[in-house]
């Protein structure tokens, strides 16, 4: 299915700002395209595979908020330029247990690849989450970056994050990070002196770390549901 | 085609072997009739012969690892499981047989036991051949000693710490194996409040073609000591796979420090399957030190259990992946206890079309309140037909502790060879000198004074100023 004629074959779930896309084959993003795509893993188990060509650009927010969700993204930049940017959320409340895959494969020259998730976990929620960058010999010039963060807020919560590196070109440019963390006690501290209580402390302070994934720019609706998930921290 | 760079490490120390002389050898294979054979010769104990047989037992109930580098050129049936030399155990170089003690005096370890030493242990395929604790530690109630003798001088402390809470036999496939045939290492022991500041080293040495090591080391530091251990290793070059199945235990009691320090430098047709673990108390630090530059195939991952409220861990490595050889090796830590912290820092360099992966746990426990972990692994691509991966496994069960990890891959810059070259340095040269400063900060942890091999990281070195 090629980009350009994305909208004979999608199925409209609901018309708002954005288009809901339920994806039965690969993505093939054309030549000098760029898209954005929101993906919302509201269902059990979701596999998408988006293959990005020449000097194209695939720029994907991914929304995990609730439920039990399986979702794997894999892309491959299969033509010289061909660039990818992944902002990840996940928010588990309540049972919720996720499943995330990110896979990113170099297979041309001078390729871009960027994935930064964040997460935060409530109640008993646990996430399993790999990311995989991974370089062929064909990909020298090719740059990648991953960056996971997880906030853990409850003693019931369980993080299993694994972020891979595979690569076979010397090169390239290639790192990734990786940080599981609490609510700083200083930061709440600063707050509650400016007269909030601690719960609202931790709202603002989980909004603003969640956000910063998605730069602020998700439609309101995904705001909103984040607002409903943050009632029980 | 692929460009591969011409940086190795010089083996010609290493690769050749003595004319085999043992005294006995046991048919290739693993079987019953082997490990009763291990267990008469040594004349253990019967708790000790079951402990095999019970490991035999899960050994051949137990599949392959499934995940790592590929172990499909490893014909365990083809390997020696157990191979005395024709001595015993010297506690003079004067009376070691003398191509035994030539071999040895090549490696450095009579010299490096005269300068810096406080005693010596040295293998020769299953047996210890040399075994000396200076008397000032004997003194001070410090054991040093062949763990073969162990089993019969200290029945009852070897019974409670071999293979009981810290590397048990059904662990995994190759534990289980080790547990089946080991054969000679080190036992140490050191009294509460006693402070061993020279190293202890013990050196393993294969000869006998198709000859496996399954050497044990087991290591308590009473409440409050502290002791270094430093291990080397080597086998001469065959063309034929042979196998390094050896067991390090390390019990850190409360309050005590302990360094292990290890330069792993096996020929490429060995397989380097070993199993390292420390069991951490209260207050207790353990800090590994790895060097892991030979075998072909190694999966190595040295773990830290910190079972101890304000436990620590630290661990610094280095892997030299060359032309045919797989570097699988890492870190692990299991935080188990309030404010306990670790530090994993792990360098690599994949030359010659070698494969090197980093594969790394960090898991804490509900309990683990307080604590915190970072990692920071770094690979070096020297040339285009080699490889670099990165795993590092975090499973993180509380809300109450930060974890760290970050990794980066890349090579050495051009503008960095173009500014050393236009000083007056050759490419090589210039490579060689970014390549020491990239693994600089683990060279200075390791014990150079007193390990040969790590003299030969030296030559990477340059000689004389820059100007």
């Amino acid at each position: 299915m090629k980009v350009k004629e994305m909208r004979n074959v999608i199925s409209h779930f609901r018309a708002e700002e954005f288009i809901y896309i339920y994806m039965t084959q690969p993505i093939i993003v054309q030549p000098c395209t760029h898209i954005t795509h929101h993906f919302f893993n509201t269902d059990p188990n979701t596999a998408r595979h988006i293959i990005v060509q020449k000097d194209a650009q695939v720029t994907i927010f991914e929304y995990t908020l609730r439920g039990t969700a399986q979702a794997s993204t894999t892309i491959t930049l299969a033509e010289p330029g061909a660039e990818a940017h992944i902002a990840s959320v996940f928010l588990g409340s309540s049972d919720a247990v996720f499943n995330l895959n990110h896979t990113i494969i170099h297979d041309a020259p001078h390729t871009i690849s960027n994935i930064q998730t964040r997460g935060l976990l409530l109640d008993r929620a646990k996430t399993n989450y790999k990311g995989l960058i991974h370089i062929n010999k064909t990909a020298p010039y090719a740059q990648g970056y991953q960056k996971i963060d997880t906030l853990v807020a409850s003693e019931q919560a369980y993080i299993d994050q694994t972020p891979v590196l595979e690569i076979h070109n010397d090169n390239v440019k290639c790192s990734h990070g990786a940080t599981i963390g609490h609510f700083d006690p200083e930061h709440l501290f600063y707050l509650m002196s400016r007269g909030m209580n601690e719960h609202t402390a931790k709202q603002t302070l989980a909004k603003g770390f969640l956000l910063a994934a998605i730069h602020n720019t998700c439609p309101a609706l995904i705001i909103k549901t984040i607002d409903e998930a943050l009632t029980t921290v | 085609m692929p460009k591969k760079t011409q940086i190795t490490i010089d083996r010609s120390t290493f690769d050749s072997a003595n004319k085999d002389q043992s005294k006995y050898k046991a048919k290739p294979g693993l079987s019953k009739e082997v490990v009763l054979e291990i267990s008469r010769q040594k004349n253990e104990p019967e708790w000790m012969l079951e402990r095999r047989l019970k490991a035999l037992e899960l050994y051949h109930n137990t599949p392959l690892p499934s995940w790592g580098p590929s172990l499909k050129d490893l014909n365990l049936d083809n390997i020696i499981y157990f191979v005395r030399p024709n001595t015993e155990e010297a506690k003079s170089w004067d009376d070691v047989p003398t191509d035994i003690r030539t071999t040895f005096e090549k490696l450095g370890i009579p010299e490096a036991e005269q300068k810096s030493l406080s005693g010596v242990g040295a293998q020769y395929d299953s047996d210890v051949i040399y075994h000396k604790l200076k008397k000032e530690w004997a003194a001070k109630g410090v054991i040093f000693e062949n763990m073969d003798v162990a089993v019969q001088k200290y029945p009852d402390t070897v019974k409670k710490y071999f293979m009981t809470s810290c590397v048990p036999i059904n662990d995994h496939k190759f534990v289980m194996l080790h547990a089946a045939v080991w054969s000679g290492g080190t036992f140490i022991y050191v009294p509460p409040g006693v402070k061993v500041d020279i190293p202890l080293q013990a050196y393993f040495r294969m000869n006998a073609e198709l000859g496996g090591q399954f050497e044990h080391t087991l290591i308590i530091a009473d409440r409050n000591s502290e002791v270094h251990y430093i291990e080397g290793c080597s086998a001469p070059r065959f063309d034929a796979k042979s196998l390094h199945a050896g067991c390090v235990e390390l019990f850190v009691h409360e309050g005590s420090r302990m360094r292990y320090s290890s330069i792993e430098n096996w020929s490429k047709n060995i397989y380097n399957l070993n199993t390292k673990r420390a069991l951490v108390d209260k207050n207790g630090i353990v800090e590994w030190v790895n060097g892991n530059m030979g075998s072909g195939t190694t999966m190595l991952y040295p773990c830290s259990i910190l079972r101890g409220e304000n436990a620590r861990s630290e661990s610094l490595g280095i892997a030299f992946a060359g032309p045919g050889q797989h570097q699988d090796t890492g870190s692990k830590v299991i935080h188990a206890a309030p404010d306990t912290s670790s530090v994993i820092r792990s360098k690599s360099i994949s030359a010659g079309g070698g494969v090197s992966s980093y594969r790394g746990l960090v898991r804490a426990t509900p309990q683990a309140k307080h604590s915190k972990s970072s990692v920071t692994c770094d690979a070096l691509l020297l040339d285009d037909a080699s490889t670099s991966n990165t795993y590092p496994y975090m499973k993180i069960a509380n809300s109450d502790m930060d974890v760290a990890h970050e990794a980066r891959v890349g090579k050495i810059g051009d503008e960095e060879i173009f500014y050393l070259m236009s000083r007056g340095l050759s490419q090589e040269e210039a490579t060689k000198l970014v390549v020491s400063g990239f693994i600089a900060p683990v060279i200075k942890q390791l014990p150079l004074e007193y390990a040969v091999e790590l003299n030969r990281l030296i030559e990477l070195e340059m000689e004389g100023a820059v100007g």
